[in-house]
């Protein structure tokens, strides 16, 4: 049974934007987040407001440019299954199709996706953690196993969730975001919150703002893309790790590389030291090793994690080696 | 608490429900509607006992608020067999033997049904992706993928069916 | 497999009760809601070990809907449970020995309202230190659980001289394996009602495997006469061991009691996780001997379960652990045992092997280091040293019958072949390594070294209509459809026309539990001496109505017939009234007892099982040397059932049991208070499994119904064993802790060299 609140469904974007400003609504977009934290009990809400009659924020639309812009309200299958996403943005393709499971592909969104809440079991079990107010970071000196390696600076140790901010982020995706005090756009890559930087949210919406589009530049002719995701089960479960690549590949050289990990630390992480290794150079073996062994340059591994370092340095070397 | 009115049509029928806003779809179609086939089996989305169709696409009714499931059509298993008359879905199970406890059952035909209904020749490893949302503890899966092959494919001749006692492959 | 004998054994017929599962009749507990039941909740412990100094409910009590609020003082009867040695509680009395421990059991008029009370109970704990590891449980000054000590039990079997036998042997391997705790995760979490009857009956509808066990500790519960609780099995989602012990039926039968309305609980998945047993973790220290042809000479096995806060099951699996440590394989000289320690981890109890799955994992990977150390091939190597008719176990019996451990290996052979010849050396990208590996297993049907009678009837009214009555409760695995084969057979009837009546204490009499793999043997016996007594009255009056003898007549389609002359031929809805009205009887019992022996306390000595079950699993798989992903990509499973009386239903059983290994081997871990619902824990999924070819053996059990033993528990033992193995082939390195998760199979490819080679090559 879940706690009691009001619903609303405005028709507008205005009215949406007013009602998240009061103090504990809450999006419902695709309901599957949402409703496990009201479960879990980490949400206080007062009020749901669903986006669902918000038809202007669902759908994949080309732009004149050639890019793409995808209302945050689009399923998570549909932008997995879209010609289009498939044709220049592989790698969102199959971050999507990565997520979760097939029915939750089905009712979670995009938008959702990329603003979901921890799943670390200690926040979402019934302790007081850093993140809920509390003082401890319970899994530091707990099972972290699954736990960041990278920008936790022993604060709070979570790894972001999501396989489809990644590659969206490694794809120079940008946010159109509405709120309150009107419209911003805000780069993927910017729009999540180290522990250090705030420990109340994960990202930079602030109170009444909604997410209402993702904007993709046009891609580049010679872009390829990925996404791999490493699990405990071929279906379900939260990466371990994961790569998201966005590499413009010219005369077998790396012209440009955007490199993302996900399962590495709280925030879709953006992997310099792999970029470097390979910009400019031929993907061959020596190249391939090298960037292998710099996605974990600047790792902060934690006793019970230290797995995580070799795991990362395998799928950067699967994963360079197949896109070439 | 103050209870608001949706239009649902489950199983081709229309309804009418006051409903209260933390209300979820399972509730409504377990406890107010005594459709007790769609089951509670983890509250979180994950075992897939739950799965209805929403407007066809399969969706988990623990995660789905009724109130989001206003003006849409529901298909939960009650709505598969033709008064007495199993679907040949639901008969291809009863033929395969993939029938066990029979708890995980209900979400795994409407999970089929709905592959079947967008892609009805699948092969086995899209089969086992669209299933793989629907987790059984009893059957390994095995005899469920045979039934669901076979329901798309009948005139193969599948050698696992009901009327011939071979093992056969299972995968 | 020659089905001609008979007309409805060996067929895969129409299982019973799948209709109503296909169209989500509700026949599930939390299917039924009576009208203005009662919403229970239990309030759980918040201290793994702590004392009780008081209970205070008033402020629970003065929630809105609350209508009562029970403690231990409320309980009538005896507040003590176990299935076994009773050792826990309905509701805590002086101590709480775990988290989860139940304290005190809201009923309120809505779910709501029993949340909010159960959490306004308010208890005041002195909190003790707690112990969590067996091995520091097993300390001197280790805090005490029970008051007879942490070693709760401590089984040994041994026979020879392992000290002579290591000293002459040629190769040693002495290696320690670990487990970690599983949990059941059966589909349908525990649920149950109860109402009163209108003739004050308690009745309550319970999600279980051995609902006449139920009954008995329901009653002892509530100091009241056996006729005063009546349990009925309803369609039961899963159980694997779990449902063994009481669930809700306690709280359910208290609340009935003294309020004498319905009642309801259903656990979340949550509260299933938290309050129910969970698979016995395991640390196994094996030694094991061989000669230079690769004959095992001695083992030496210790082994120590954790057995969490309550025995439930405990004795049953450190038993059973002891004796199949050797494996199927014949080993002269033995020193083996098992000992179970409380802690105040959440209770562990029956699972799906008790014990075997473990001791599998030990005595199939020492086979593959012996075979490798002498250069043997792993299937060779267990030929060799596989039991056979003749061969004495280590428990000193002498193996008659249905021994068809060889048989199982024979099976595999071609396709493992095949495997090692053609598909491991088929090209694969650089960082994937393939494997081949077998696992082989035996295990005892029934309860180990201890009565587990069954008891069934058989009867036919005065329209000749037969029912059976059986107190066998099927959850999922057939057991209704198998037996009323076994009748039909006996009777002539086709199995469908049998009407059935199914665990209800009213009307059907104790069949003893669902679990060691024991209902189609043992159930199966006591069902076939009732429909063999009924089938001879019948046959008698038949003698006197068509003046033919005996040994003429035959059943058939609902009629006695001469088997000379078809024609000649009476129907028993002429025979029964005939019977009846001369008073005779026409509804019969039946019982069966396996012959066992029970066990010496000291070396092990006797005859645990009646009959033993054998397989041998042959696994193939893919590792990611780079990332620790490893694919099971296919399992030959061999299985001796000694005969498949429905092949359907052994089939299920097997690829079900596969599943469930590769999720032991490879992702199952179930860690207290981590833990915490499904979206922690890992089964398998559909893409998860491997292709499962299932390979029935038949090597007839003279004392089984038909020649019938047992599989529900045998499916899942050898797989995980031969995963392991074939990991440990692909990779050149072996694992010893199950599970073989991404992260120790990364650090073996890691040690193995794969890691850097790949890596460096590539």
């Amino acid at each position: 049974m879940l706690p009691q609140f009001s619903y609303v469904r405005p028709d507008t974007l205005q009215d949406t934007v007013r009602h998240l400003k009061e103090k504990n609504a809450a999006i419902h977009a695709g309901g599957t987040d949402l409703i496990g934290c009201l479960r879990d009990g980490i949400m206080q809400v007062d009020k749901i407001v669903s986006l669902n009659a918000l038809s202007d924020l669902h759908g994949i639309r080309e732009t004149a440019d050639g890019g793409l812009v995808i209302g945050a309200l689009t399923t998570i299958t549909e932008v997995a299954e879209n010609l289009l996403v498939k044709q220049k943005y592989p790698g969102l393709s199959q971050g999507s199709s990565e997520v979760a499971s097939p029915q939750l592909r089905n009712q979670g969104t995009i938008g959702g996706n990329l603003c979901q809440k921890p799943r670390c079991w200690y926040y979402r079990g019934e302790f007081h953690c850093l993140r809920k107010g509390g003082n401890t970071c319970y899994a530091l000196d707990g099972e972290h196993q699954f736990h960041a390696i990278f920008g936790h600076d022993l604060i709070c140790v979570i790894t972001h969730p999501s396989d489809t901010a990644p590659p969206l982020a490694a794809l120079s995706a940008q946010l159109k975001i509405s709120g309150p005090e009107g419209s911003r756009t805000v780069p993927v890559e910017n729009f999540y919150l180290l522990p250090v930087e705030d420990l109340e949210t994960e990202t930079v919406l602030k109170p009444g703002e909604v997410i209402t589009h993702i904007v993709l530049p046009a891609p580049a002719k010679n872009l390829r893309s990925s996404y791999r995701k490493v699990r405990a089960r071929r279906s379900w479960d939260f990466a371990l790790a994961g790569l998201a690549l966005a590499l413009e590949i010219e005369n077998d050289t790396v012209t440009r590389g955007r490199v993302y990990l996900s399962g590495a630390a709280p925030v879709p992480w953006r992997s310099r030291p792999v970029e470097e290794a390979i910009t400019g150079r031929k993907l061959d073996a020596a190249t391939i090793q090298k960037a292998a062994l710099a996605v974990v340059e600047d790792a902060n591994p934690l006793p019970e994690n230290t797995y995580k370092m070799d795991l990362f340095k395998g799928v950067v070397e699967e994963e360079l080696n197949a896109i070439r | 608490m103050q209870t608001i009115d949706i239009t649902l049509t489950v199983n081709d029928q229309q309804q009418t429900l006051p409903v209260k806003s933390n209300d979820t779809l399972l509730e409504v179609i377990r406890d107010y509607l005594d459709l007790t086939g769609s089951k509670e089996g983890c509250g979180e989305g994950v075992c897939g006992s739950c799965t209805v169709l929403l407007d066809g696409h399969p969706v988990r009714a623990c995660l789905t608020l009724a109130l989001e499931a206003d003006g849409c059509a529901v298909t939960t298993v009650e709505g598969l067999a033709d008064e007495d008359t199993l679907s040949p879905l639901q008969q291809s199970f009863i033929d395969h033997g993939a029938v066990q406890c029979g708890f995980c059952t209900p979400g795994m035909l409407i999970s089929a049904k709905a592959l079947l209904d967008e892609n009805p020749s699948p092969d086995r490893q899209k089969l086992r992706q669209a299933l793989s949302g629907n987790i059984c503890r009893c059957t390994g899966y095995a005899k469920i993928v045979d039934a669901v092959a076979h329901a798309a494919r009948p005139e193969s001749g599948c050698p696992d069916c009901h009327t011939k006692d071979s093992g056969g492959d299972h995968d | 497999m020659s089905n001609d004998r008979y007309h409805t054994v060996g067929k895969s017929i129409l299982r019973r009760g799948a209709k109503e599962r296909l169209t989500g009749n509700p026949i599930f507990c939390a299917d039924m809601e009576p009208e203005n039941a009662l919403y229970l909740k239990a309030v759980r412990s918040r201290h793994p070990h702590a004392g009780i100094l008081g209970i205070d409910v008033s402020s629970a009590m003065s929630v809105p809907g609350v209508v009562q609020v029970f403690t231990a003082k409320d309980i009538p009867g005896k507040n003590l449970m176990g299935i076994i040695n009773k050792d826990q509680p309905l509701l805590a009395e002086d101590k709480v020995r775990s988290l989860a421990d139940p304290v005190a059991l809201v009923a309120a008029r809505t779910p709501g309202a029993a949340d909010l009370a159960a959490a306004a109970v308010s208890v005041d704990y002195d909190p003790l230190p707690a112990v969590f590891d067996p091995e520091e449980a097993m300390a001197q000054d280790a805090p005490q659980i029970h008051a007879k000590g942490n070693v709760m039990v401590q089984k040994k079997v041994c026979r020879g001289d392992v000290t002579a036998a290591f000293d002459k042997a040629h190769t040693i391997i002495e290696k320690t394996y670990r487990t970690s705790a599983i949990e059941h995760t059966y589909l349908e979490p525990d649920a149950g009602i109860g109402f009163p009857d209108e003739d004050g009956t308690l009745v309550i509808y319970a999600s279980t495997q051995n609902p006449h066990y139920d009954h008995k500790e329901v009653v002892s519960l509530l100091g009241v006469e056996d006729h005063a609780v009546r349990i009925i099995q309803a369609a039961t989602g899963g159980g694997f061991g779990s449902k063994l012990d009481m669930n809700v039926q306690g709280f359910i039968g208290l609340a009935l009691y003294h309020l004498k309305q319905p009642v309801r609980y259903v656990y979340t998945r949550e509260e299933a996780f938290l309050a129910t047993a969970k698979r016995h973790p395991f640390v196994i220290h094996m030694k094991t001997g061989a000669d230079e042809t690769g004959r095992i000479t001695a083992m030496q096995m210790k082994a120590v379960c954790n057995t969490g806060a309550y025995g439930s099951y405990g004795i049953a699996v450190a038993s059973r652990a002891a004796v199949h440590a050797t494996g199927p394989y014949a080993i002269d000289n033995v020193n083996l045992e098992c000992t179970a320690v409380y802690t105040n981890h959440p209770f562990c109890g029956a699972m799906r092997g008790f014990g075997t799955p473990q001791m599998a994992l030990a005595h199939e990977s020492q086979m593959d280091l012996h075979a490798r150390a002498l250069n043997m091939d792993p299937l060779e190597i267990r030929v060799l040293n596989g039991v056979k008719k003749g061969t004495v176990t280590a428990t000193g019996q002498v193996l008659t019958d249905s021994v068809g451990f060889q048989d199982c290996l024979t099976a595999v052979q071609p396709e493992y072949e095949k495997a090692m010849k053609g598909w491991l050396s088929e090209p694969t990208p650089a960082y994937i390594r393939r494997g081949v590996g077998i696992g082989g297993m035996w295990y005892g049907i029934g309860n180990t070294g201890v009565q587990n009678p069954s008891t069934a009837r058989v009867a036919m009214d005065r329209e000749g209509q037969v029912t059976l009555f059986t107190g066998c409760a099927d959850i999922g695995q057939g057991s209704t459809t198998v037996l009323s084969q076994i009748a039909g057979e006996a009777l002539g009837l086709d199995a469908m026309d049998i009407h059935v009546v199914v665990a209800d204490t009213k009307y059907t009499t104790n069949a003893g539990a669902t679990s060691a793999s024991r209902q189609t043997y043992i159930s199966g016996n006591a069902v076939k001496q009732a429909a063999d007594k009924l089938a001879d009255v019948l046959l008698t009056e038949a003698v006197n109505y068509l003046k033919i003898r005996k040994s003429d007549l035959r059943l058939e389609n609902g009629r006695v017939f001469d088997s000379r002359h078809p024609e000649k031929q009476v129907a028993f809805s002429r025979l029964a009234p005939r019977i009846l009205d001369k008073g005779g009887e026409l509804s019969w019992q039946g019982y069966f007892d396996p012959e066992t022996v029970p066990l010496h306390p000291d070396t092990g000595e006797g005859i645990p099982y009646s009959t033993y079950a054998f397989a041998c699993h042959a696994a193939c798989v893919e590792v990611d040397v780079l990332t620790g992903e490893t694919s099971v990509c296919r399992v030959i499973a061999a299985h001796d059932v000694g005969k498949a009386i429905h092949p359907e239903n052994v089939i299920g059983q097997i690829c079900g049991g596969v599943a469930m290994g590769v999720g032991f081997a490879l992702m199952e871990e179930f860690v207290p208070g981590e833990t915490i619902s499904m979206n922690d824990y890992h089964i398998p999924t559909a893409a998860d499994m491997p292709c499962v070819i299932p390979i029935i053996v038949e090597a007839s059990e003279p004392s089984g119904p038909f020649g019938a033993k047992g599989v529900g528990e045998p499916a899942l033992i050898p797989t995980a064993p031969a995963i392991i193995n074939a990991v440990t082939h692909a990779l050149g390195k072996r694992i010893y802790a199950l599970p073989a998760s991404l992260e120790r199979v990364l650090d073996a490819s890691i040690a193995s060299g794969h890691f850097n080679n790949c890596y460096q090559e590539s």
